[in-house]
């Protein structure tokens, strides 16, 4: 490699942040280089310091945390410069986007404003000029009707569009680096491709260095040029793309690989699920009729209710032993669909028949003695727990619930015996939610679910707040406890990677919907409908080869209000004129692979041309 | 943001409507009449005292009277007063409260905010400690004590200000009753002023705003200080009604002809009318600031606004 | 039947596991390393030991003048430590008994208005809907209106009764401390938590007893000591217009009014019950702004 100058060096940089409970020491003595037009890629997992690294280079530390060590810019030491200084350069040299684009931009004032603004401080531009740019910025990172969004508040855009304004107002004043903070883990998966996309183009484009800071592997193979990995404050590894992911050195490294669920099927760990034996006894399990759940949403004191539908006319059925694998993005109705499933939320129509007997019909008492066999497993683990219980206490909620005539001891023996099955000491059975890691509580979430030996537990997101190296941990749990006693599992995600790790059979689900459900191995050697496909090839594969040579698909239209009834009707565009909105059928195309309706995938790829697209919010 | 408006002032009806009526029947429930007084008067004076005053009529009717009199804007007479009624005493006394409670509660506001915005840009430094002790005096100082050391100090002992009285309404003479009137709302109003721009320097897009290099200027005034109002509008409308009640022992304190004195002396004397009187008065002044400081404060949320 | 599989291993399962700290231990550890509010803790103490204890140690009642010193000011030899008043009354008697007739009105009041703010906000909370939005435009309502107007009005037409006025401003106090449960009610029942016991079968008032209040205990407590001396004040307001404690009886507000009106001859009779009422002030306080700290901890 030529030698280049650096952009940005980093010289033994430390964080320290005076807390209630002394001194943390966030970063402790890093180094590193961003060369010009480059994209860096810091990945680590939580707490290991990766964004206070560049936020103590850019002077936007909490005002109870300090950096020490030099970070050297064209010649200047920016920690040893004054905020007047510093401003100069913030913004116009130096730029740099946030995870959550909706609290990152200022609610009350219109995009406009706070675009102008950085072209006001930085180049003394305003007036027509600069409306003229900041549209031009807009239409660059293919803002649709651009003019419009000048004029309206952050809130009244979508998740994606206000990261979007984020990037535009980012790049105003042609920065020479920008620093995206995990800029696309508050994000679809559909939506992050096309963010990624973006960033890609705009550092060919433009030259502009980005420094990504992330926790996701795949999201580094699709984008970076050269990678340090951090762990505890420190860099464990530096090197080329290439160098670490195919030739990884340090323990962490190779352990952050080999955890990642890979959507390939290439997963280093060698992890397997048991597979399903088919039963020669044809045993009512658990079977989920055209089940619906809508919800009446007021609009105002004059208006009609509009009717929100979460779940509209799913119908499966589940065997003993048998993982199903719910995937969908935000708004999918996948979570209510595992709600009503349990008669948490009523459903409004449909049902749900466990071992025989119709769920949606039995009185509360009835329901409750199902309960034993039914249990779910949450994804936040700290709110799942009641943080004024013991944890030993919490798992042995359900006990007190059925087993009433078991005494003190025998509870307590059970959860203790339980805590060792999920890989807890027993010896924290006293602990309290708090005083655990997230990794730890999630355990005595699954122990809790699983201390009655139920006969079916429902994962809603159960792994997605943990770290890859956790959530391997935590899936390996699940495969375990399954293959001990024969559990059932609707596992919902929004991960495929992680649900093809883990299911026997997957279902798609897109505005309440399913519109895909297969085997899992038919289901990503053989995808049918273009939604699938288009959010298989959105997920990020941790390898840079496949990653950089594979192609994105890209459809029209964006996901939309689930209180558009045109909605549903997104892949089958023909019918889109109905008067009547259509609701497309599932079909089998295959033995097992059932397909919704939709039209064919080259009428619904997208060309290049930015497209206009309707507004957001249905009036 | 009209519509709201409207439906914010129609909430209202029903707020003065219970007001009014609880007043009524506690009035009315009230052990002996207004006229059991120690001695008992002759009782065809009382039967034409009572005549005189509806107590004589069922009490539906005289529930109907009272509500359709309020409307009109009479309050009734006060039994003590025979040359004014309730409504005229008020109109005697609402320009010296009005110019003392509007003073102080502009103060306050105007110091309380500055002072909430200084402390939170300079948390825990010297600024912020003299702020943090100020703030604390407001807190535990009453009205009724800050009086009389004002007085003590700046009137006897300094003799800069006049101990009490209106004068002809001069400045000097307004000035110790104002301050002991604001003080405390300047404590309360800096303290909720600090502690909710502290949450908003803290908030993700200060620090986006940060990352633009904009100065601190802008910072504070364009980003942070209108998200950092909305709780202490919320609090305009309590404050409002506390300074009411609390000019009432400013101008006890300090011998001034305000509404409160009238108010303090009715009920002293047990003049039931003119305590009804004035509280209903009260009560309608301070459920018309609260609507006022409700509109004010949708304003504020562009969510609200643009509904 | 749960032993089945469990017995096996039971035998190196120790149950004597040390014990966890919850986070109400926290909270108060946080509470006792924090020095101004355990001054106000301290204060507080002495004051309440000196208004409960203190009358009976001294040779003088609050009520009975002492013919051989009227006016007196303070001074050790005559034993009146305070002085007295214009009628001859130990003044260190009275702002003693003053204190505690304040301190009883606090604690009565405070308890009047959190079973009522609590039980109000938990059922709004916990019911939802409808009846949760009739509950609450019923406080707002109620918050909108000066609310020491009524207690006024109530003390000049029903007379001045002490255990009116306990009972009118704690019925009247307890709206704020309604709408903090029933904001914390509803949004501990969105937690999941609540849904995991509501899918492992739990019975409602199980939910409520196990799950819901014991997470209400925080908020309250804290909401609790900031009332406290709210009322204190407003006691003080009330008896210093002459509306709240009558004579013979004292508080520190009535003994403020009367020690006002001749300051300037008498200047003791206002400094004392002064000193006293800004003391309990201060120290309640402290210990209300310790606790939220403790409770709620973030950067103040």
């Amino acid at each position: 490699m030529i030698a280049t100058i650096p952009l940005l060096s980093i010289r033994n940089l430390h964080v320290d942040f005076k807390t209630h409970d002394g001194l943390v020491e966030a970063v402790q003595g890093v180094s590193c280089d961003i060369l010009p037009g480059e994209c860096l890629g810091i990945v680590g997992e939580s707490g290991s310091g990766k964004s206070q690294t560049l936020l103590a280079a850019m002077g936007l530390l909490h005002r109870n945390g300090t950096a020490r060590g030099t970070v050297d810019f064209q010649g200047h030491n920016l920690l040893a410069m004054s905020r007047n200084e510093l401003n100069q350069i913030r913004g116009r040299d130096i730029s740099m986007i946030f995870q959550d684009p909706l609290t990152s931009l200022t609610p009350h004032l219109k995009i406009g404003t706070q675009m102008r603004e950085v072209l006001k401080t930085h180049q003394q531009m305003s007036g027509l000029v600069s409306d003229a740019k900041c549209l031009e910025w807009l239409e660059r990172v293919r803002i649709p009707l651009a003019g419009q969004r000048l004029r309206q508040y952050p809130h009244e855009l979508s998740g994606g569009m206000r990261q979007r304004v984020m990037i535009a107002m980012a790049m105003l004043c042609d920065p020479k680096l920008l620093i995206a903070d995990e800029p696309t883990t508050a994000l679809d998966v559909t939506i992050q491709a096309e963010i990624l996309d973006l960033m890609d183009e705009l550092r060919r484009d433009h030259g502009t260095a980005i420094a990504l800071i992330t926790h996701d592997m795949g999201v580094v193979a699709r984008m970076c040029d050269r990678i340090q990995v951090m762990r505890h404050g420190v860099y464990v590894e530096q090197g080329s793309a290439d160098d670490i992911f195919y030739r990884p050195q340090h323990d962490y490294t190779k352990m952050l690989l080999q955890a990642m669920p890979r959507l390939d099927g290439k997963s280093a760990s060698g992890r397997q699920i048991k597979p399903y034996q088919t039963r020669s006894e044809k045993a009512e399990f658990l079977t989920v009729s055209d089940l619906k759940v809508h919800f009446q949403i007021k609009n105002g004191f004059f208006a009609k209710p509009a009717v929100l539908r979460a779940v509209d006319g799913v119908s499966f059925d589940l065997r003993p032993g048998e993982t199903i694998g719910i995937v969908g993005e935000s708004g999918s109705g996948k979570s209510t669909l595992a709600r009503a499933v349990l008669q948490l939320i009523p459903p409004t129509s449909g049902t749900v028949t466990w071992l025989g007997s119709n769920l949606t019909t039995l009185d509360r008492q009835a329901m409750k003695q199902k309960r034993e066999d039914l249990q779910i497993v949450f994804q936040d683990p700290m709110a799942s727990l009641n943080p004024s219980m013991t944890i030993g206490d919490s798992i042995m909620e359900p006990l007190r619930i059925f087993r009433r005539d078991a005494t003190k001891t025998d509870r307590k023996l059970a959860v203790a015996a339980q805590m060792q099955r999920v890989g807890l000491e027993p010896s924290m059975i006293n602990r309290y939610p708090h005083e655990l890691s997230g990794g730890q509580n999630q355990r005595v979430g699954i122990a809790r679910a699983t201390i009655l030996q139920p006969k079916l537990v429902i994962c809603d997101e159960a792994v997605s707040a943990l770290d890859v190296s956790i959530q391997a941990q935590i899936l390996e749990l699940l495969g375990g406890l399954q293959a001990e006693f024969d559990l059932s599992f609707l596992f919902i995600s929004h991960d495929l990677s992680v649900v093809r790790e883990i299911s026997h059979r997957i279902m798609v689900m897109y505005q309440g919907c399913v519109v895909e459900m297969a085997d899992r191995d038919d289901l990503f050697r053989n995808p049918q409908h273009p939604y699938t496909r288009q959010l298989i090839s959105a997920v990020p594969i941790p390898d840079p080869d496949i990653e950089k040579s594979r192609k994105r698909l890209r459809l029209k239209g964006e996901l939309s209000s689930p209180l558009d009834p045109m909605a549903r009707v997104r892949f089958l565009p023909s019918r889109m004129g109905d008067e009547v909105p259509y609701l497309p059928k599932l079909q089998e195309r295959f033995p097992g692979h059932f397909v919704a309706e939709h039209d064919p995938l080259e009428d619904l790829v997208l060309d290049d041309e930015p497209e206009l697209e309707r507004d957001l919010t249905p009036s | 943001m009209l519509l709201y408006a409207l439906k914010r002032f129609l909430t209202t009806i029903p707020v003065l409507w219970i007001a009014i009526t609880v007043c009524f029947f506690i009035l009315r429930l009230s052990p002996g009449g207004p006229f059991d007084g120690e001695r008992p008067l002759p009782p065809a004076v009382k039967q034409n005292l009572e005549a005189h005053y509806n107590l004589d009529k069922p009490l539906v009717q005289q529930y109907a009277i009272y509500v359709g009199n309020v409307l009109q804007g009479d309050l009734g007479p006060s039994f003590t007063s025979e040359d004014f009624n309730v409504a005229e005493q008020l109109k005697l006394g609402l320009p010296y409260t009005i110019i003392i409670g509007g003073a102080a509660f502009i103060i306050a506001v105007l110091f309380g905010i500055l002072a909430g915005i200084y402390g939170a840009l300079w948390r825990n430094a010297w600024p912020d400690y003299v702020l943090a002790s100020i703030i604390l005096l407001g807190l535990i100082l009453p009205s009724f004590l800050l009086a009389p050391i004002f007085q003590l100090i700046f009137g006897v002992e300094l003799g800069w200000l006049p101990v009490g009285g209106w004068g002809d309404g001069e400045l000097r003479y307004i000035v110790l009753p104002v301050a002991v009137l604001a003080l405390p709302h300047i404590a309360r109003i800096s303290r909720l002023m600090r502690g909710a721009m502290i949450e908003v320097l803290h908030s993700n897009f200060i620090r986006t705003a940060r990352s633009k290099g904009l100065n601190t200027g802008p910072i504070v005034l364009r980003h942070a200080l209108k998200p950092a109002l909305m709780p202490v509008v919320s609090y305009l409308g309590p404050a409002a009604g506390y300074l009411l009640t609390g000019s009432i022992v400013v101008e006890t304190i300090f011998g001034l002809p305000g509404i409160g004195r009238y108010f303090i002396n009715a009920a002293l004397n047990r003049d039931y009318g003119m305590v009804l009187g004035t509280v209903i008065f009260y009560m309608v002044l301070i459920v018309m600031l609260n609507l006022i400081v409700d509109i004010l404060y949708a304003w504020l949320d562009p969510k609200v606004r643009s509904q | 039947m749960i032993g089945r599989s469990y017995r096996e291993n039971a035998a190196d399962i120790d149950l004597t596991a040390p014990k966890g700290r919850s986070l109400k231990q926290d909270a108060l550890r946080r509470f006792r390393n924090n020095k101004a509010a355990m001054t106000g803790v301290v204060l507080l103490i002495l004051l309440i030991l000196a208004a409960s204890v203190g009358p009976s140690l001294l040779p003088f009642n609050y009520e009975d003048p002492d013919w051989s010193a009227f006016r007196v000011p303070p001074s050790i030899e005559s034993g009146h430590y305070f002085g007295t008043d214009q009628n001859g009354r130990d003044l260190l008697a009275r702002t003693l008994y003053g204190t505690r007739i304040s301190l009883a009105v606090a604690l009565v009041a405070t308890l009047v208005s959190v079973v009522i703010g609590v039980t109000f906000g938990a059922f709004a909370g916990y019911l939802g809907g409808r009846i949760d939005q009739a509950m609450m435009r019923f406080v707002d309502i109620i918050y909108a209106l000066p609310y020491i107007l009524f207690v006024i009005l109530l003390m000049v037409i029903f007379g001045r009764n002490v255990f009116l006025l306990f009972a009118a401003i704690g019925a009247l106090e307890w709206l704020t401390m309604a709408r903090i449960v029933r904001g914390q009610t509803l949004s501990i029942r969105q937690r999941e938590y609540i849904e995991a016991a509501r899918a492992s079968g739990q019975s409602t008032p199980a939910i409520i007893f196990r799950h819901i209040i014991p997470n209400l205990v925080g908020p309250v407590v804290i909401y609790a000591a900031l009332t406290v001396p709210e009322i204190v004040a407003t006691e003080s307001f009330l008896s210093y217009l002459g509306f709240g404690v009558q004579e013979p009886l004292t508080s520190l507000g009535t003994l403020i009014a009367s020690g006002a009106n001749v300051f300037e001859v008498m200047p003791w009779l206002l400094w004392f019950p002064a000193g006293f009422l800004v003391t309990l002030l201060l120290s309640l306080l402290f210990i209300g702004d310790g606790l939220r700290d403790a409770f709620d901890p973030k950067d103040h």
